[in-house]
């Protein structure tokens, strides 16, 4: 796999979605890993989407009229019951997600995880699968998630893939910052990499 | 083209691997430093004297083994037979982060979040693992999330049994080639 591009989110304004420019026609499968990430509300959600267009830090249009199906297993640290979600099943807006508690303003305290999406080019109907390890209180309660989703819809090319807390009063905790490394297995051999630059990013992420 | 322009570059990086390892207790040193925040560990051919729980600990920044509670983890045991298992601890000695028999070859391949950092927890995500279940002689597959509950720094980890020794195994550490982003 490629090193598409990586990001670390340094801001001093309230943020509530990260997206990444992506390109299906260049790259098959996007895998990211992303750490260090805690949202302030504690009644707040996060969540993965497509987008249909993709910038760095932050962007607010989407995919408004898409719909989604997913379903999540998760497993807590304090018990053996097997914790199933059933999930979504209605296709909503924001299906391509899960919710977890904020974990506040424990500045220890972060989200680790690893998102895959694959088939977001045209023609296509994007999946995906995701894993993620959480505080879900402060007090050594953890939470491990794994699930997987789709898009219903044929066609609608994803540009991006983008990461929000949403139902918040508040966004992600800019404090620990937010750190992704976005990776791509290359439809093309090499010649993709080179074409896929973004023009404030070197071919290492590096911000040039 | 361009002297500025590069090819594509991989991913992965190996850092340090280790063939053929044995014993009830084998340690894995100075993997992690604060050059990096990703690692991707490789263990494979694990290779059991009897059924066995295989468990994880870390190496603190002197390469001493942190034998406390301290450890929480959450891992999902699927096997044949249409049947799982939570494999979790609260504040426990240690990580169980596959079980394995004598008929099978285990393995898994765990990303390790900030080991070497003094200010953030040790977080890791069992991407995938198989072995076989203790219960039931099923065969196994694993996955699921685990934290070391202390801002600790640590540089390796140390592989251990609940019973028996593990015959032979390899070790692989691998980084993510993005050098310059602190990342």
């Amino acid at each position: 796999m490629h090193i598409v591009t990586t990001n670390n989110v340094v801001q001093t304004a309230t943020l509530y979605e990260i997206s990444f420019p992506v390109n299906f026609e260049l790259y098959r499968h996007y895998k990211v890993f992303y750490w260090n990430i805690n949202w302030k509300g504690t009644g707040s959600t996060m969540q993965f989407n497509l987008r249909s267009t993709g910038e760095y830090r932050r962007e607010t249009s989407g995919n408004a009229s898409a719909g989604y199906g997913y379903s999540v297993r998760y497993d807590d640290n304090n018990n053996n019951s097997y914790d199933i979600a059933t999930g979504d099943a209605g296709f909503s807006q924001y299906g391509a997600s899960w919710s977890l508690p904020g974990t506040g303003y424990d500045s220890d305290a972060y989200v680790c995880g690893i998102l895959n999406v694959w088939g977001g080019a045209s023609q296509d109907y994007p999946y995906a699968d995701w894993i993620y390890y959480n505080d879900v209180t402060t007090t050594n309660y953890n939470r491990f998630v794994k699930g997987g989703g789709y898009q219903n819809v044929l066609g609608q090319q994803t540009s991006g893939i983008s990461f929000a807390v949403h139902s918040g009063s508040d966004g992600f905790d800019e404090t620990i910052g937010g750190k992704f490394i976005v990776l791509g297995t290359p439809h093309n051999k090499y010649g993709a990499k080179m074409e896929h630059r973004n023009k404030n990013f070197d071919e290492d992420g590096k911000q040039s | 083209m361009p002297n500025n322009v590069k090819l594509a570059n991989d991913a992965y990086i190996l850092k340090k691997s280790l063939l053929a390892q044995s014993g009830s207790t084998i340690d894995f040193d100075n993997l992690f430093d604060t050059t990096r925040e990703m690692y991707l560990i490789r263990l494979d051919n694990i290779e059991v004297s009897t059924t066995m729980d295989i468990r994880l600990q870390y190496l603190d920044s002197t390469g001493t083994v942190l034998s406390g509670s301290n450890y929480n983890h959450s891992i999902i045991e699927h096997h044949t037979g249409n049947g799982q298992s939570n494999k979790f601890g609260n504040l426990v000695t240690s990580v169980h982060i596959l079980s394995s028999s004598t008929d099978v070859l285990a393995g898994c391949s765990i990303y390790v979040f900030n080991p070497a950092s003094a200010t953030k927890k040790t977080k890791a995500i069992l991407e995938e693992g198989v072995g076989k279940a203790v219960s039931g002689a099923y065969y196994a597959g694993y996955t699921g999330g685990f934290a070391y509950e202390s801002t600790t720094a640590l540089r390796g980890i140390r592989i251990t049994t609940s019973t028996g020794t593990i015959n032979s195994m390899n070790m692989a550490c691998f980084i993510l080639g993005t050098e310059d982003l602190g990342i």
